[in-house]
C-alpha cells in the first residue's frame, strides 16, 4: 500500500505546491524537501530487508480487461532508484528555492518538480508495464513544462517542444514494443514476463520487441544519434538540468534497460546493438564535450558520454560489467547532480557561466568550491573518493570482454581523459584557477544552495572511504538486473595492477587534455563549420521532410474539386466491381436476346441520344428537358414490363423535377468554363468503363428468380382476415393502416408548413 | 401482426414528435422565441434518453415483421446519440443566436438526423437501415448549409450532397443486389440464406459484391479512405457546432449499422474483405494523421484528426474479437466526449462571423481564458491517447485487439499514426500557452455551453481513470455478436 501512497503523496503535494507557496513564501522548497526526504529516509530504513534480496510488492485492480492495473514492484533496482530519485528530489527542491528566490512562478516550478518526481517514482516502482508507459510519458510532459518554464524565451520553447517530440515519441514507439511484449506472453507485469523470458527470446518478434524497446530508450537516455535533446534542454533553470537532465529523467531509459536485461538480454542481437550504440553515445558525448565553454553544456554533453558508458556496460551484460555499471549509475548522479546544482550556484552569485571568466572563485566561496572540488575528483576518479572503484570496476569490465575488449577500452579511455580535463574545467579552474573576471564581488552562496552539493560531495568521499557503506544499495541492485544472487564486494585499493596504470594514465591524459583546451577550442569551432550532418539539423530537416511530405499527399487527394472527389468514387466503385468480377469466375452471360422487341430498341436508342444530349449540350434548359426524356424513356420501359405502379411513380418525379429544375435555372447563364477536350475524352472512358462493368454484372445477375410477389398474399387473404372485398381499401385501412395514419400526417404537416409560409409572407410584407 | 410495439421504438417517436413539434410551432411562434426551439429540442433529447433505457431489452425478440430490434447494442447507441443531441443542443444555443441562425429549422433537423441514426441501429432490415441513414444524411446536408449567406457553408453542403448521393446510391445497388441473391433484406433472412449456401458451395458473387457495395457506402459516411475526400471540404465549410455533429454522430452511427451488418449479417470467414479493411485502416490512419500535421486551421485538421480516429476505429472492425468490438464502443463514448468537447470550445472561441478557428487565432489564450484553454487541452491530449484519459484507454484497447489477432504490422503502425497524430494536437496547446496573445478579444461563455464542457472533461478523465464500468456496458452491449 505505501508503495501506491508514496506516489499519491508526491503527486497531491504538485497540486498543493502553488497554494503553499503563496502560504509559506521563501521557505517552502524547504517544508516541500520533508516529503522526499520522508520517503527517502522511510526506505532507507527498510535496508536490510532490500539486502536480504525482499521485495515490496502492490497489486490494485484497475482495468483488469486490460491486463492494466497498479501494480507495483520494488527490488534492488528499484529501490536504488527510489533513493536516488528522492534524495536527490530534496535537495533539488530546497536548491531550487534558493535559486528561483522571487521568480513570479516559483509556485508552479515547485509544482512541476513534484508532478516530475512523482512520475519518476511510479515509474522506478512499477511492476506493470503499462504502468510503467503511463509514468514514462508523464515524465516527457513534466519535462517539457520544466525546459519551457521560461517561456517567454524562444530558445527555451523550442528546446521544450524538442525534447517533448523526442522523449515522447521514444515512448510511443516504447508502446509498441510492450504490446507485443504483452501479445507473446499474455500478462504485462514484469514478474510474469520474467517467468516466460525464454519464450521471449525465442520467439519470432524478439528483434522487432528489441529494436521497439530501444528506440524508448535511446531517445529517453539521450543516446546518439537522438542526443541533442539533451543539451538544448539546458534551457531550463539549472536546479531542473541538475535534477532531470542528469541524475533522474535521463536514467528512466537505462532503468528500463536494467530492468527488462532478464528478459530481452543476453542474446547476441542485445550484445552487439546495446554495446555499440553505448560505445557511440560515449565517444560522441565526450568529443562534444571538449570545445565547449558554457558550465552547464560540459556537464550536459558529458552526461551524454556517462550515459553511454552505463548502457554500454549493461550490452556487456557480464556480471562485472553489470557491477559496473550499477556503481557508476550511483557515482554519476551523485558527482553530476553536485556539479549541476555548483554551477548554478556559481551562475546565481556571479551572473555566469563561462569557464572563461571564471577563476579563483575558492576566495569568496569556499564551502561550495570544496563540494566543487571533491565531485571533480570523483568525476576524475581519483582516489580515495567512489568515482575511483568505480572507474577501475569499469576497465576490469572492459578488459575482461572476450570480442570488443581493446576497441572498447580505448574509446573507454578516451572518454575518460576527457571526463577528467572536464571535470578540471567545472570543478577544480573556476575555484582555484587565477582570478577572472567575474570573481570577486561575489559572495558565497546561501545555505539552500550549497548544502545539497556538499552532502553529496560528501557522500561520495564517504562511499570512496568505505565501500562496505555503499554496497547494500548496490548490491540488490544488481542482483535484480542479473535476476540471480551477486555477490559484492568493494575495495578502495586492489594494489598496483594493470587497471590502475590505466587509471593513472587516464588521468595524465585528461591533464594534458586540459593543457590544450585552447586548441581544442579553436579546432572545434574549426570543425563545426563543417558539420552539416549533425543529428540536431537532421532532425530539424526530418521534420520538415515529414511536413512537406504531409503537404503533398494533402494536396494530392485534397484538392477540392468535387468533379474530381466524384470521378474517384466512380472510379472506386468501378474497380471494386472489376475486382470481385475477376476473382469470381462462376456465373455465364446467357445471350438470349429473344425477348427483346422493336419497342425496346426504339426506347433504348432514345435514351441514350436523350444521354448523350445531356453531356453535350450548352444550355442548361436543353440539358434539363434531356434528362427528363431519359426519366421517361425509364418509365416506359417500366410500363412494357408491366409495373404500372412503378411507371407512375418514376413519371411524377421526373415531371415535378424537370418543373423544379426549370423553375431553378430560370434565371441561370448557359454554362462557361467546360473541360478541356482531353479531360472530356478520359471522364468519357472512365464512363464507358464502369458502365460496361455494370452492364457485364446485370447480365450476370439476370438469371435470377424473384420470389412470389406480395400482392397474392393480400388478395388471399383480404376476405379472411379483414372481411373486405375491395383490396385497395383492405390494404389501406387494415393492412398497411399505419402506413396510412403516417401519410395523413405527412400531408397535414405539409399543409401547415403552407400555412406557416403564407403567414410569414404576410408578416414581411406588412413589414416591408 | 403482433410484433407491432411502440415501446420498442419510443425514443425515436418522441424525437420525430419533438421534431415535428419545433418544425411545426417555429414558423407561428415567430423569432421573438428563438430560445423556445431549444428548450424543446432540448426536452425532446431527454425524454429520449429516458425513453431508450424504458425500451424492454430483448435480444432475440424483433418487432415490426422482424424489422427492429431492442437488442443492448441498439439501446447503447441510442441512448448515446440522444445525448449526443443534449450536448448539441446545449451548445449551440449560443451559437445560433450569435450568427442570427433559424432556430427551429436547425433544432428540428437535429431530431430528425438524431432520429435517423437511431433507426439505423436498431434496424435488422436493410431498407430500413438505408432509410435511416437517408433520414440523417437529408437533415445533415441541410444543416451543413444551413448559413445560406456564407459561401463556404454552402460549398461543404453541395459537396456533403454530391457525394452522400453518389454513395447512397452504391449503398442502395448493394441492398437491391442482396435482395436479388437472398430474396429479402431482412437481416434473419439473409444470415439463412448465407448459411444455407455456406455449406454447398462458394458464396454466390451477387451476394458478395451486394456485401461489398454495402460496406462501400458505410465507408463513405464514417469516412474512411478512399471515401474520405469529402470529409476535411465539408467539415470546413460547415457551421462549427455541425462539423462536431458530422465527424462524432454520424460517423458513429454508420460505424454502429456497419458493426450489425458485418457481424450479425455477413457469413464469416470472408477473408478478402478483411484484408481490403485493413489496407483501408492504415492508409486512414496515416493520411488523416499526415494530412492533419500541415493544417493551420483547427476546424480542418480535427477534420483530418477524425478522418484518422475513423481509422483507429476500424482496427477494432478488422480483429473482429470480444476486445476490438468492445473497444469499438468504448471508443465511440470516449471519442463523442472529447471530439465535441473540442468542438464546443471552438465554437464558442469562433467569434461573431465563425471565422477565428485559425492557429493565429488561438495564440496566447492559455493564461487570458484558462476556463476554456484547460479544457480544451484536457480534449485534445485525450484525443492524442495521452495516459490517464478516455482517449488512451480507447486506443490502447482497439490496439490490444490487433495484438490479439496477432496483427502485429497493424498494431504497431497504428501506435507510430497516433504518434504522429501527437504532435498536431500538442501544437495547438503550444499556441495557447507559450505565446503571447495578438490582442484582447471578447469571449462570452454562455452557462449551458460552459456546462458541456465541463461534463465532457471530467468524463474524460473519469472514463479514463475508472473505465471498468463503461467496458462492462459496451462488453453487455456486444455479446450479441460474438459467435461461439
Amino acid at each position: 500500500m505505501q508503495v501506491a501512497f508514496v506516489v499519491l503523496l508526491v503527486f497531491a503535494a504538485a497540486i498543493l505546491a502553488p497554494m503553499l507557496h503563496r502560504l509559506l513564501g521563501r521557505r517552502t522548497g524547504w517544508w516541500l524537501a520533508l516529503i522526499p526526504t520522508t520517503i527517502f529516509l522511510y526506505y532507507l530504513s527498510r535496508i536490510t530487508e532490500f539486502q536480504a534480496g525482499g521485495s515490496i510488492r502492490y497489486s490494485l485492480e484497475w482495468v483488469p480487461s486490460l491486463g492494466l492495473d497498479f501494480s507495483f514492484h520494488v527490488d534492488g533496482l528499484s529501490y536504488l532508484f527510489v533513493l536516488l530519485v528522492s534524495g536527490i528530489g530534496a535537495a533539488v527542491l530546497v536548491f531550487g528555492g534558493g535559486y528561483l528566490q522571487g521568480h513570479p512562478l516559483q509556485g508552479r516550478f515547485y509544482s512541476y518538480l513534484l508532478l516530475f518526481m512523482g512520475s519518476m517514482l511510479g515509474l522506478v516502482m512499477a511492476d506493470n508495464l503499462l504502468l510503467l508507459f503511463i509514468f514514462w510519458e508523464m515524465t516527457s510532459v513534466s519535462s517539457y513544462l520544466l525546459i519551457g518554464f521560461n517561456h517567454q524565451d524562444d530558445e527555451a520553447r523550442r528546446a521544450a517542444w524538442q525534447a517533448l517530440l523526442i522523449t515522447g515519441a521514444g515512448g510511443l514507439v516504447l508502446l509498441a514494443g510492450i504490446l507485443l511484449l504483452g501479445g507473446i506472453t499474455g500478462s504485462f507485469s514484469f514478474i510474469q514476463l520474467l517467468e516466460q523470458a525464454e519464450i521471449v527470446r525465442q520467439s519470432p518478434l524478439y528483434l522487432p520487441i528489441l529494436l521497439l524497446v530501444l528506440g524508448g530508450v535511446v531517445t529517453k537516455s539521450a543516446q546518439v544519434p537522438f542526443h541533442f535533446w539533451l543539451p538544448g534542454a539546458m534551457s531550463a533553470p539549472t536546479p531542473v538540468s541538475a535534477y532531470l537532465h542528469s541524475a533522474t529523467m535521463v536514467k528512466a531509459g537505462i532503468f528500463l534497460l536494467a530492468r527488462l536485461n532478464p528478459v530481452l538480454g543476453g542474446t547476441a542481437e542485445w550484445h552487439y546493438l546495446v554495446t555499440l550504440m553505448g560505445a557511440v553515445t560515449m565517444l560522441v558525448g565526450a568529443l562534444m564535450a571538449l570545445p565547449q565553454t558554457d558550465l552547464k553544456r560540459f556537464l550536459a554533453y558529458s552526461t551524454v558520454s556517462a550515459l553511454g558508458t552505463i548502457v554500454l556496460l549493461l550490452g556487456l551484460s557480464t556480471t562485472l560489467a553489470t557491477k559496473a555499471a550499477i556503481i557508476f549509475l550511483l557515482v554519476h548522479s551523485l558527482y553530476k547532480a553536485t556539479l549541476f546544482m555548483v554551477a548554478g550556484a556559481v551562475d546565481h552569485e556571479t551572473g555566469t557561466r563561462d569557464v572563461l571568466s571564471l577563476g579563483g572563485l575558492v576566495r569568496v566561496m569556499p564551502i561550495t568550491s570544496a563540494a566543487a572540488g571533491l565531485a571533480a575528483l570523483s568525476m576524475s576518479g581519483f582516489p580515495p573518493l567512489l568515482g575511483f572503484i568505480s572507474k577501475e570496476l569499469l576497465y576490469e569490465a572492459k578488459i575482461q570482454t572476450p570480442d570488443l575488449s581493446p576497441l572498447l577500452l580505448g574509446i573507454g579511455v578516451l572518454a575518460n581523459m576527457v571526463n577528467v580535463a572536464v571535470a578540471v574545467k567545472v570543478g577544480i579552474r573556476p575555484f582555484w584557477g587565477r582570478p577572472g573576471r567575474a570573481c570577486c564581488e561575489a559572495h558565497e552562496a546561501p545555505l539552500s544552495l550549497w548544502l545539497g552539493p556538499m552532502v553529496f560531495a560528501v557522500t561520495g568521499l564517504l562511499f570512496g572511504l568505505f565501500p562496505d557503506l555503499a554496497t547494500p544499495l548496490l548490491e540488490p541492485a544488481v542482483s535484480a538486473v542479473k535476476a540471480e544472487n551477486v555477490d559484492f564486494t568493494l575495495k578502495l585499493w586492489h594494489g598496483i595492477n594493470p587497471v590502475f596504470l590505466l587509471s593513472v594514465a587516464t588521468v595524465l591524459g585528461g591533464v594534458v587534455l586540459f593543457r590544450l583546451r585552447d586548441h581544442i577550442r579553436r579546432l572545434g569551432n574549426d570543425l563545426r563549420r563543417f558539420s552539416g550532418l549533425n543529428p540536431s539539423r537532421l532532425y530539424d530537416r526530418g521534420l520538415q521532410s515529414l511536413m512537406a511530405l504531409a503537404r503533398w499527399q494533402t494536396r494530392l487527394i485534397q484538392h477540392g474539386f468535387l468533379r474530381q472527389y466524384i470521378l474517384l468514387l466512380v472510379m472506386i466503385f468501378g474497380g471494386l466491381l472489376l475486382f470481385s468480377l475477376l476473382q469470381m469466375q462462376e456465373g455465364s452471360i446467357r445471350w438470349n436476346l429473344s425477348g427483346i422487341h422493336l419497342l425496346d430498341i426504339a426506347l433504348a436508342v432514345v435514351i441514350l441520344l436523350a444521354t448523350l444530349t445531356v453531356t453535350r449540350t450548352r444550355s442548361r434548359m436543353t440539358a434539363v428537358v434531356a434528362l427528363g426524356v431519359v426519366g421517361f424513356g425509364i418509365a416506359l420501359i417500366q410500363v412494357i414490363y408491366s409495373a404500372p405502379d412503378l411507371a407512375i411513380t418514376q413519371i411524377l418525379v421526373e415531371m415535378l423535377a424537370v418543373i423544379l429544375f426549370v423553375f431553378l435555372f430560370y434565371k441561370m447563364p448557359r454554362f462557361s468554363d467546360l473541360s478541356s477536350p482531353g479531360r472530356k475524352l478520359r471522364d468519357a472512358l472512365i464512363a464507358l468503363a464502369c458502365g460496361g462493368i455494370v452492364t457485364v454484372l446485370v447480365l450476370k445477375a439476370v438469371a435470377l428468380q424473384i420470389e412470389e410477389p406480395v400482392s397474392s398474399y393480400y388478395a388471399q387473404n383480404s376476405v379472411l382476415e379483414a372481411y373486405g372485398r375491395n383490396v385497395v381499401n383492405v390494404i389501406l385501412v387494415d393492412f398497411r393502416a399505419l402506413d396510412t395514419l403516417g401519410e395523413i400526417l405527412v400531408l397535414s404537416l405539409a399543409a401547415l408548413g403552407v400555412v406557416a409560409l403564407l403567414k410569414l409572407k404576410q408578416k414581411s410584407e406588412s413589414s416591408s | 401482426m403482433s410484433d407491432i410495439s411502440f415501446s420498442a421504438i419510443l425514443p425515436e417517436l418522441i424525437l420525430c414528435i419533438f421534431g415535428i413539434l419545433v418544425m411545426v410551432l417555429g414558423p407561428f411562434l415567430g423569432r421573438n422565441s428563438r430560445s423556445f426551439g431549444g428548450t424543446l429540442a432540448l426536452l425532446g433529447f431527454a425524454t429520449s434518453i429516458v425513453g431508450a433505457l424504458l425500451v424492454p431489452e430483448s435480444a432475440g425478440k424483433l418487432f415490426f415483421n422482424g424489422m427492429v430490434t431492442t437488442d443492448a447494442f441498439s439501446i447503447f447507441f441510442r441512448v448515446l446519440f440522444a445525448a449526443i443531441g443534449v450536448v448539441m443542443t446545449l451548445g449551440s444555443l449560443n451559437y445560433l443566436h450569435r450568427l442570427k441562425l433559424p432556430t427551429f429549422e436547425y433544432f428540428a433537423l437535429l431530431l430528425f438526423a438524431s432520429a435517423g441514426m437511431n433507426f439505423m441501429v436498431l434496424s435488422t432490415d436493410l431498407l430500413l437501415t438505408f432509410i435511416g441513414l437517408e433520414i440523417l444524411s437529408i437533415a445533415t446536408y441541410v444543416l451543413a448549409g444551413i448559413r445560406r449567406d456564407d459561401a463556404a457553408s454552402n460549398e461543404s453542403a453541395i459537396k456533403y450532397f454530391f457525394m452522400g448521393s453518389f454513395s447512397s446510391a452504391i449503398l442502395l445497388y448493394g441492398v437491391a443486389l442482396i435482395y436479388g441473391s437472398a430474396h429479402s433484406t431482412s437481416y434473419q433472412a439473409i444470415l439463412k440464406h448465407a448459411a444455407a449456401v455456406n455449406g454447398q458451395q462458394q458464396i454466390p458473387l451477387l451476394f458478395l459484391i451486394g456485401f461489398g457495395l454495402i460496406i462501400v457506402g458505410f465507408c463513405f459516411k464514417v469516412a474512411v479512405v478512399p471515401f474520405q475526400v469529402w470529409a476535411p471540404d465539408v467539415y470546413e465549410g460547415a457551421p462549427t457546432p455541425i462539423t462536431g455533429f458530422l465527424s462524432v454522430a454520424s460517423k458513429m452511427a454508420g460505424f454502429a449499422a456497419l458493426i450489425r451488418i458485418l457481424f450479425q449479417v455477413l457469413p464469416h470467414d470472408l477473408p478478402q474483405w478483411v484484408q481490403l479493411l485493413v489496407v483501408s485502416s492504415i492508409l486512414t490512419m496515416w493520411i488523416g494523421n499526415l494530412s492533419a500535421l500541415t493544417q493551420t486551421n483547427i476546424k480542418r485538421m480535427l477534420a483530418y484528426s477524425s478522418i484518422a480516429h475513423a481509422g483507429y476505429i476500424l482496427i477494432g472492425i478488422v480483429a473482429a474479437n470480444q476486445t476490438g468490438i468492445t473497444a469499438i464502443l468504448y471508443y465511440a463514448v470516449a471519442y463523442a466526449l472529447m471530439n465535441l468537447g473540442a468542438f464546443t470550445i471552438i465554437t464558442i472561441l469562433s467569434g461573431r462571423d465563425d471565422r477565428r478557428v485559425t492557429l493565429e487565432d488561438y495564440k496566447g489564450i492559455g493564461f487570458q481564458y484558462p476556463q476554456l484553454s484547460f479544457p480544451l487541452t484536457i480534449c485534445l491530449i485525450s484525443l492524442a491517447g495521452i495516459p490517464t484519459t478516455a482517449g488512451f484507454i480507447g486506443k490502447f484497447f482497439l490496439f490490444s485487439a490487433a495484438v490479439e489477432e496477432k496483427m502485429y504490422l497493424l498494431a504497431v503502425l497504428a501506435v507510430l499514426a497516433a504518434l504522429v497524430s501527437v504532435y498536431y494536437y500538442l501544437r495547438v496547446v503550444v499556441y495557447m500557452f507559450m505565446f503571447e496573445p495578438d490582442g484582447k478579444r471578447e469571449v462570452r461563455i454562455h452557462p449551458a455551453a460552459g456546462v458541456v464542457v465541463l461534463v465532457c472533461c471530467l468524463l474524460i478523465f473519469w472514463f479514463g481513470l475508472f473505465p471498468t464500468w463503461l467496458l462492462e456496458v459496451s462488453r453487455q452491449a456486444v455479446i450479441l455478436f460474438l459467435h461461439p
